[in-house]
Protein backbone atom coordinates (compact mmCIF):
# COMPACT_ATOMS: atom_id res chain seq x y z
CA UNK A 1 0.00 0.00 0.00
CA UNK A 2 1.49 3.32 -1.06
CA UNK A 3 0.41 6.71 0.27
CA UNK A 4 -0.67 9.07 -2.52
CA UNK A 5 -1.73 12.15 -0.58
CA UNK A 6 -2.96 13.22 2.87
CA UNK A 7 -5.00 16.39 3.36
CA UNK A 8 -5.75 17.94 6.73
CA UNK A 9 -8.50 20.57 6.83
CA UNK A 10 -7.52 24.02 8.01
CA UNK A 11 -9.17 26.44 10.41
CA UNK A 12 -11.94 27.63 8.09
CA UNK A 13 -13.35 24.18 7.35
CA UNK A 14 -14.46 22.90 3.94
CA UNK A 15 -17.53 21.13 2.58
CA UNK A 16 -15.61 18.62 0.54
CA UNK A 17 -12.20 17.21 -0.23
CA UNK A 18 -11.46 16.00 -3.76
CA UNK A 19 -8.50 13.99 -5.00
CA UNK A 20 -8.02 14.74 -8.72
CA UNK A 21 -5.69 13.17 -11.29
CA UNK A 22 -5.44 9.95 -9.30
CA UNK A 23 -2.63 7.79 -10.72
CA UNK A 24 -3.94 4.93 -12.84
CA UNK A 25 -1.07 2.64 -11.99
CA UNK A 26 -2.46 0.82 -8.94
CA UNK A 27 -4.90 -2.08 -8.68
CA UNK A 28 -7.11 -0.76 -5.87
CA UNK A 29 -7.64 2.48 -3.95
CA UNK A 30 -8.18 3.03 -0.27
CA UNK A 31 -9.38 6.22 1.40
CA UNK A 32 -9.07 6.58 5.15
CA UNK A 33 -10.34 9.60 6.99
CA UNK A 34 -10.93 11.03 10.41
CA UNK A 35 -13.85 13.43 10.14
CA UNK A 36 -16.04 15.74 12.17
CA UNK A 37 -18.57 18.18 10.70
CA UNK A 38 -19.82 21.54 11.94
CA UNK A 39 -23.44 20.35 11.72
CA UNK A 40 -25.28 21.29 14.91
CA UNK A 41 -28.59 19.67 13.97
CA UNK A 42 -27.67 16.00 14.27
CA UNK A 43 -25.50 13.84 16.47
CA UNK A 44 -24.09 11.96 13.49
CA UNK A 45 -23.22 13.06 9.99
CA UNK A 46 -24.01 11.08 6.85
CA UNK A 47 -21.38 12.14 4.30
CA UNK A 48 -21.33 10.94 0.72
CA UNK A 49 -18.81 10.38 -2.07
CA UNK A 50 -18.62 11.27 -5.74
CA UNK A 51 -16.36 9.78 -8.34
CA UNK A 52 -15.23 11.67 -11.42
CA UNK A 53 -17.10 14.77 -10.29
CA UNK A 54 -20.58 13.30 -9.97
CA UNK A 55 -22.83 11.25 -7.75
CA UNK A 56 -25.06 10.23 -10.65
CA UNK A 57 -25.95 6.55 -11.04
CA UNK A 58 -24.88 5.64 -7.54
CA UNK A 59 -26.64 3.78 -4.74
CA UNK A 60 -25.85 2.37 -1.34
CA UNK A 61 -26.86 -0.50 0.92
CA UNK A 62 -26.25 -0.01 4.63
CA UNK A 63 -26.15 -1.92 7.86
CA UNK A 64 -26.34 0.62 10.66
CA UNK A 65 -26.56 0.72 14.42
CA UNK A 66 -27.00 3.65 16.73
CA UNK A 67 -27.27 1.91 20.10
CA UNK A 68 -30.58 2.62 21.86
CA UNK A 69 -31.81 4.66 18.88
CA UNK A 70 -31.98 2.60 15.71
CA UNK A 71 -30.52 -0.54 14.22
CA UNK A 72 -31.26 -1.92 10.81
CA UNK A 73 -30.48 -1.93 7.15
CA UNK A 74 -31.65 0.04 4.14
CA UNK A 75 -30.97 0.82 0.52
CA UNK A 76 -30.99 4.27 -1.06
CA UNK A 77 -29.77 6.17 -4.07
CA UNK A 78 -26.63 8.25 -3.77
CA UNK A 79 -23.15 7.50 -2.57
CA UNK A 80 -23.79 7.78 1.15
CA UNK A 81 -21.02 6.29 3.25
CA UNK A 82 -20.70 5.68 7.00
CA UNK A 83 -21.38 7.96 9.93
CA UNK A 84 -19.06 10.76 10.97
CA UNK A 85 -19.06 12.88 14.11
CA UNK A 86 -20.69 16.31 14.31
CA UNK A 87 -20.52 19.47 16.40
CA UNK A 88 -23.08 18.01 18.81
CA UNK A 89 -20.60 15.29 19.84
CA UNK A 90 -18.07 15.69 22.62
CA UNK A 91 -15.36 18.19 21.71
CA UNK A 92 -12.27 16.76 20.03
CA UNK A 93 -13.95 13.52 18.98
CA UNK A 94 -13.80 12.52 15.32
CA UNK A 95 -15.40 9.68 13.41
CA UNK A 96 -13.30 7.20 11.45
CA UNK A 97 -13.96 5.72 8.04
CA UNK A 98 -12.25 3.39 5.64
CA UNK A 99 -13.29 3.12 2.00
CA UNK A 100 -11.92 0.34 -0.19
CA UNK A 101 -12.36 0.67 -3.95
CA UNK A 102 -11.06 -2.34 -5.91
CA UNK A 103 -10.26 -2.38 -9.63
CA UNK A 104 -10.77 1.36 -10.00
CA UNK A 105 -9.37 1.46 -13.53
CA UNK A 106 -11.54 -1.36 -14.88
CA UNK A 107 -14.42 -1.02 -17.33
CA UNK A 108 -16.80 -2.63 -14.84
CA UNK A 109 -19.12 -0.80 -12.45
CA UNK A 110 -17.32 0.54 -9.38
CA UNK A 111 -18.24 -1.02 -6.07
CA UNK A 112 -16.74 0.03 -2.78
CA UNK A 113 -16.98 -1.23 0.77
CA UNK A 114 -17.08 1.33 3.56
CA UNK A 115 -16.92 0.89 7.30
CA UNK A 116 -17.45 3.93 9.44
CA UNK A 117 -18.10 4.99 12.99
CA UNK A 118 -19.00 8.29 14.57
CA UNK A 119 -17.52 8.91 17.99
CA UNK A 120 -18.63 11.01 20.94
CA UNK A 121 -16.86 9.56 23.98
CA UNK A 122 -20.26 8.94 25.55
CA UNK A 123 -22.71 6.10 26.03
CA UNK A 124 -24.96 7.57 23.36
CA UNK A 125 -24.39 9.39 20.08
CA UNK A 126 -22.22 6.65 18.64
CA UNK A 127 -23.10 5.30 15.21
CA UNK A 128 -21.67 2.28 13.41
CA UNK A 129 -22.09 1.51 9.73
CA UNK A 130 -21.06 -1.00 7.12
CA UNK A 131 -21.93 0.23 3.65
CA UNK A 132 -21.76 -1.06 0.11
CA UNK A 133 -21.67 1.75 -2.47
CA UNK A 134 -22.09 1.15 -6.18
CA UNK A 135 -21.37 3.61 -8.99
CA UNK A 136 -22.76 2.46 -12.31
CA UNK A 137 -19.98 3.82 -14.44
CA UNK A 138 -17.53 1.97 -16.65
CA UNK A 139 -15.03 4.85 -16.63
CA UNK A 140 -11.80 4.55 -14.68
CA UNK A 141 -11.80 6.52 -11.44
CA UNK A 142 -9.56 9.56 -11.75
CA UNK A 143 -11.28 11.78 -9.19
CA UNK A 144 -12.71 11.00 -5.75
CA UNK A 145 -14.61 13.41 -3.48
CA UNK A 146 -15.70 13.06 0.14
CA UNK A 147 -18.52 15.51 0.84
CA UNK A 148 -20.22 16.55 4.06
CA UNK A 149 -24.00 16.45 3.68
CA UNK A 150 -24.48 19.19 6.30
CA UNK A 151 -22.00 21.78 7.47
CA UNK A 152 -18.27 21.71 6.88
CA UNK A 153 -15.53 19.25 7.65
CA UNK A 154 -13.92 21.01 10.57
CA UNK A 155 -10.29 21.77 11.26
CA UNK A 156 -8.07 18.70 11.77
CA UNK A 157 -10.35 16.41 9.77
CA UNK A 158 -7.81 14.37 7.82
CA UNK A 159 -8.24 12.53 4.52
CA UNK A 160 -5.67 10.09 3.13
CA UNK A 161 -5.61 8.35 -0.25
CA UNK A 162 -3.61 5.17 -0.79
CA UNK A 163 -2.87 3.07 -3.84
CA UNK A 164 -2.67 -0.71 -3.59
CA UNK A 165 -0.97 -2.95 -6.14
CA UNK A 166 -1.82 -6.63 -6.41
CA UNK A 167 0.92 -8.84 -5.05
CA UNK B 1 -19.65 30.63 0.83
CA UNK B 2 -18.71 27.01 1.46
CA UNK B 3 -15.28 25.96 0.36
CA UNK B 4 -13.86 22.83 -1.20
CA UNK B 5 -10.32 21.50 -1.28
CA UNK B 6 -9.04 20.02 -4.52
CA UNK B 7 -5.80 18.05 -4.62
CA UNK B 8 -3.97 17.37 -7.86
CA UNK B 9 -2.40 13.99 -7.13
CA UNK B 10 -0.09 14.30 -10.13
CA UNK B 11 1.56 17.45 -8.76
CA UNK B 12 0.78 17.28 -5.05
CA UNK B 13 -0.74 20.75 -5.21
CA UNK B 14 -3.77 21.42 -2.99
CA UNK B 15 -6.06 24.40 -3.64
CA UNK B 16 -9.12 25.75 -1.85
CA UNK B 17 -11.98 27.29 -3.83
CA UNK B 18 -15.64 28.31 -3.40
CA UNK B 19 -18.33 25.70 -4.06
CA UNK B 20 -20.15 26.06 -7.36
CA UNK B 21 -23.92 26.51 -7.50
CA UNK B 22 -24.25 22.98 -8.88
CA UNK B 23 -22.26 21.59 -5.98
CA UNK B 24 -24.37 23.53 -3.47
CA UNK B 25 -27.58 22.24 -5.05
CA UNK B 26 -26.34 18.65 -5.04
CA UNK B 27 -25.24 18.93 -1.43
CA UNK B 28 -28.65 20.31 -0.38
CA UNK B 29 -30.44 17.45 -2.12
CA UNK B 30 -28.24 14.86 -0.43
CA UNK B 31 -28.74 16.55 2.92
CA UNK B 32 -32.52 16.34 2.51
CA UNK B 33 -32.27 12.67 1.59
CA UNK B 34 -29.99 11.93 4.54
CA UNK B 35 -32.47 13.59 6.89
CA UNK B 36 -35.38 11.60 5.46
CA UNK B 37 -33.44 8.34 5.80
CA UNK B 38 -32.49 9.19 9.36
CA UNK B 39 -36.08 10.03 10.37
CA UNK B 40 -37.39 6.86 8.76
CA UNK B 41 -34.90 4.67 10.64
CA UNK B 42 -35.66 6.30 13.97
CA UNK B 43 -39.42 6.10 13.45
CA UNK B 44 -39.17 2.41 12.57
CA UNK B 45 -37.17 1.73 15.73
CA UNK B 46 -39.67 3.69 17.87
CA UNK B 47 -42.61 1.81 16.35
CA UNK B 48 -40.91 -1.53 16.92
CA UNK B 49 -40.11 -0.65 20.52
CA UNK B 50 -43.73 0.40 21.14
CA UNK B 51 -45.03 -2.88 19.73
CA UNK B 52 -42.64 -4.89 21.89
CA UNK B 53 -43.63 -2.95 25.01
CA UNK B 54 -47.30 -3.48 24.27
CA UNK B 55 -46.76 -7.19 23.64
CA UNK B 56 -44.83 -7.54 26.87
CA UNK B 57 -47.54 -5.77 28.86
CA UNK B 58 -50.27 -7.94 27.35
CA UNK B 59 -48.33 -11.12 28.10
CA UNK B 60 -47.94 -10.09 31.72
CA UNK B 61 -51.63 -9.19 31.94
CA UNK B 62 -52.68 -12.37 30.15
CA UNK B 63 -54.56 -10.56 27.41
CA UNK B 64 -54.49 -11.53 23.72
CA UNK B 65 -51.76 -10.10 21.49
CA UNK B 66 -52.36 -8.69 18.04
CA UNK B 67 -50.68 -10.42 15.08
CA UNK B 68 -48.18 -7.52 14.86
CA UNK B 69 -47.33 -7.75 18.55
CA UNK B 70 -46.88 -11.52 18.38
CA UNK B 71 -44.53 -11.09 15.44
CA UNK B 72 -42.17 -9.04 17.60
CA UNK B 73 -41.78 -11.99 19.98
CA UNK B 74 -41.91 -15.04 17.69
CA UNK B 75 -39.64 -15.52 14.69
Amino acid sequence: MQPIYTQTVGSGGVSSVTFNNIPQTFTDLKVVFSGRTSDTGNDRAVPFVWINGTGDNSSNTRLYSIPNVATGSDRASGGFIGYASTATNTANTFGSQEIYLPNYTSANFKQMIVDGVSESNSTTQVGLTLVSVLFRTTSAVSSFSIISSAGNWVQYSTFSLYGITKG
Amino acid sequence: MSKVIEIDCSTGVSVERDMTEAELTAQAAMQAQAEADRAEAEEAKAASDALKASARAKLVAGTPLTEEEAATLVL
